[in-house]
Order: C-alpha cells, then sequence, then structure tokens
C-alpha cells in the first residue's frame, strides 16, 4: 500500500510539470500608430513546476514576426523568464494576427498574437465593374486616417471617355466615376489615378480599375 | 479481487493528473482565437470549382514554389499585386489566398480585398500551400 501511495502522488506530480508554467499573458495585442512599422511582444512566464525547464524550441507562424529569445534556454523552479518576438508588419494593415509555438520540455504550447494597423487612406472599393448594359455613374469613397497629414489632391482618367470628378464627403473625398452611353465605349478595362503626398511629401497614387462589361 | 481502499487509488490515479491543471489555468483566462467558425476559412476538400489562386507570401518564397496560375500578393506591395490581379480578375470568381501552413497573411489579405473588391467570396485556405500538393499527389 505505501508503494501505491507513493505512486499516487508522484506519477500526477510529474504528468502536470510542463502544465505548471504560469503565463502572464497568452494573447498580447496591439493597436498600431500611422508610423510604427513594428512591435516587440514580451511573453512573460514563471516557471512552477517544482524542477528546472528547458525551452527547446520557438518558431512563429510567419516571416514577419521575428523571435528574437535565445532557445534552447533552462528556467529554474520558481524563476521567471521571457518570450520575445517582434512583429514587422510594414505593409499590412488591418487587423493581423499570428502565432508563436514554444515548446518546453517536450510540450507545445502556442502563444497568440493580434495587431490592429491603421490604414491612411482607404480607397473602397478599388474595383469597379459595370454589367453589360450598365453605364450608371459610380462612386467610391477615399477615407483619410485623422492622424495622417498627407494630401490627396487630384483625380485623374486614364481614358479620356471616363469622367471622374471628386468632391469633400463627411468622411473624407468622394469620387464619382461616370462612363460614357454604352454606344460610345465597348467592353473596356483601364483605370484612373487618385494622386496626392504622403506625410513626407512624397507623391502618392493609387489606382482605381475599372472594367466596363 | 480488489479491496475498496485499491479501486479508490486506481479511480483518484485515473483522474488526479487533470486536476493541477485546473487549478493553473483558474488564475489566468486564456482566450484562444477561434477560427474554426470562420465563413471564411476553407480547407482543400471544400474546394470543388475553379478558383483564383493568390500567394500572399513574398517573392522570394513565391519564386520557390506556387500553386500553378497563382498571383502574388505581397502585402508590403499591396499596389503591385493589385496590378497584377487587375490582369487576370474575372468579376464573380471566386478567390482563395494562401500562404504557408499555420501562417497567418492570407486571413488578412483576404480580409483587405473583401473590403477593396467589394466581393464576398474571398477566402483563405487552412492548411496553407502545402494542402494543395498533397491533394495533387
Amino acid at each position: 500500500m505505501r508503494t501505491f501511495l507513493l505512486l499516487f502522488f508522484l506519477i500526477p506530480l510529474s504528468m502536470s510539470a510542463a502544465e505548471n508554467v504560469e503565463w502572464v499573458e497568452k494573447k498580447l495585442s496591439y493597436k498600431a500608430g500611422l508610423s510604427d512599422e513594428g512591435t516587440l511582444f514580451v511573453f512573460k512566464f514563471k516557471n512552477s513546476t517544482g524542477a528546472e525547464i528547458n525551452v527547446e524550441k520557438i518558431k512563429s507562424s510567419c516571416s514577419c514576426m521575428h523571435i528574437k529569445s535565445e532557445f534552447p534556454f533552462k528556467v529554474s523552479d520558481g524563476n521567471e523568464a521571457e518570450i520575445k518576438a517582434y512583429y514587422d508588419f510594414t505593409g499590412k494593415v488591418g487587423l493581423n494576427r499570428g502565432n508563436i509555438e514554444v515548446v518546453i520540455d517536450g510540450k507545445r504550447i502556442q502563444l497568440n498574437v493580434e495587431v490592429d494597423i491603421p490604414v491612411p487612406v482607404q480607397i473602397s472599393p478599388r474595383f469597379l465593374i459595370w454589367k453589360k448594359g450598365e453605364r450608371n455613374p459610380k462612386d467610391i469613397t477615399v477615407t483619410l486616417h485623422p492622424d495622417w497629414k498627407g494630401k490627396i489632391s487630384s483625380v485623374k482618367s486614364k481614358d479620356e471617355k471616363i469622367k471622374a470628378e471628386m468632391s469633400k464627403d463627411k468622411d473624407g473625398l468622394k469620387v464619382q466615376i461616370t462612363p460614357p452611353p454604352v454606344d460610345e465605349l465597348d467592353k473596356i478595362r483601364t483605370w484612373l489615378l487618385v494622386n496626392g503626398v504622403d506625410e513626407e511629401g512624397k507623391h502618392l497614387e493609387y489606382r482605381i480599375y475599372l472594367i466596363l462589361n | 479481487m480488489l479491496s475498496r481502499k485499491e479501486i479508490i487509488f486506481i479511480v483518484a490515479l485515473i483522474f488526479l493528473p487533470v486536476i493541477p491543471a485546473a487549478f493553473i489555468s483558474g488564475g489566468i483566462e486564456v482566450k484562444e482565437i477561434n477560427v474554426e467558425n470562420d465563413p471564411f476559412r476553407k480547407s482543400i476538400s471544400d474546394i470543388t470549382e475553379e478558383v483564383l489562386w493568390i500567394d500572399a507570401r513574398d517573392q522570394k518564397k513565391y519564386d520557390q514554389k506556387h500553386i500553378p496560375g497563382a498571383i502574388l500578393i505581397d502585402a508590403k506591395y499591396w499596389e503591385d499585386g493589385l496590378a497584377k490581379l487587375f490582369e487576370v480578375f474575372e468579376p464573380g470568381k471566386t478567390i482563395v489566398v494562401y500562404c504557408n501552413a499555420g501562417c497567418t497573411s492570407s486571413s488578412s489579405v483576404a480580409e483587405r480585398l473583401r473590403k477593396e473588391l467589394g466581393q464576398e467570396n474571398i477566402y483563405y485556405l487552412h492548411g496553407g500551400m502545402d494542402s494543395w500538393f498533397s491533394k495533387k499527389q
């Protein structure tokens, strides 16, 4: 019976050792500013297993997330440690998610990051489609982020027969695109250019793609 | 025949490993991202029609290997990607965005395309590019 009692305590302890790593957060979120190009996520944890643990491997889900912690490394019982990862969100917008897989003593643990990246200039939609026989004017909206210091100045149509006019709207700008009547312009794919300057005075150019069937 | 004590011991031995884990996770609320019910996530077996494939990785990885016919839209070069998409775009045709297994850029590219194209049938591939190649083998 003594042997049984010993097993009774030892087996569960050894099985739960890997779970005994206490994470402050397993999911971290970041709301990016307009000028941000990346952020460092730091996941803190404490080893409460009663024994030394080995962080064997740290792997990120995408090439945009760079693991900044050297591995493998050991953490003594009762000590705190951290996993660092730099998320490069150059060129990304909207809600972006990523994962980090950490292997501790053979057990896989998933950590999650979430970054909300603002869009300085949101043009919607970017593709405008007219069905066969349909030639009514269509609008696109150009929404400018309130913190953005750049400027959208003009809109120019590549095809003279397609008119584009820009006006101020409550959320930013509105561009109305008017194609010619059906008999004047056959099926065509073209674009118009929305021009402006960014915060550093560099020229900006966004294409609005038009498909007339 | 087992004694009563031995039966209690065996039952305890089976259930005890879950008890510490329950206590440990009790202090910290871990909210996992649930993508299981995301209507824009498609598995390779769900794709039965002809679709337009979009590769959401970078140029280097695209050059190494990609799904035949796929066009590259690297979020870092968004405007270039849209120009390439315009060349092959067929209104209404289903678009499926992929990257590597476990990556997340396909879901954000798909989301951005839905907004900018004003089209809903734009999905991302669960399991990444490898799931397509595995199916082809």
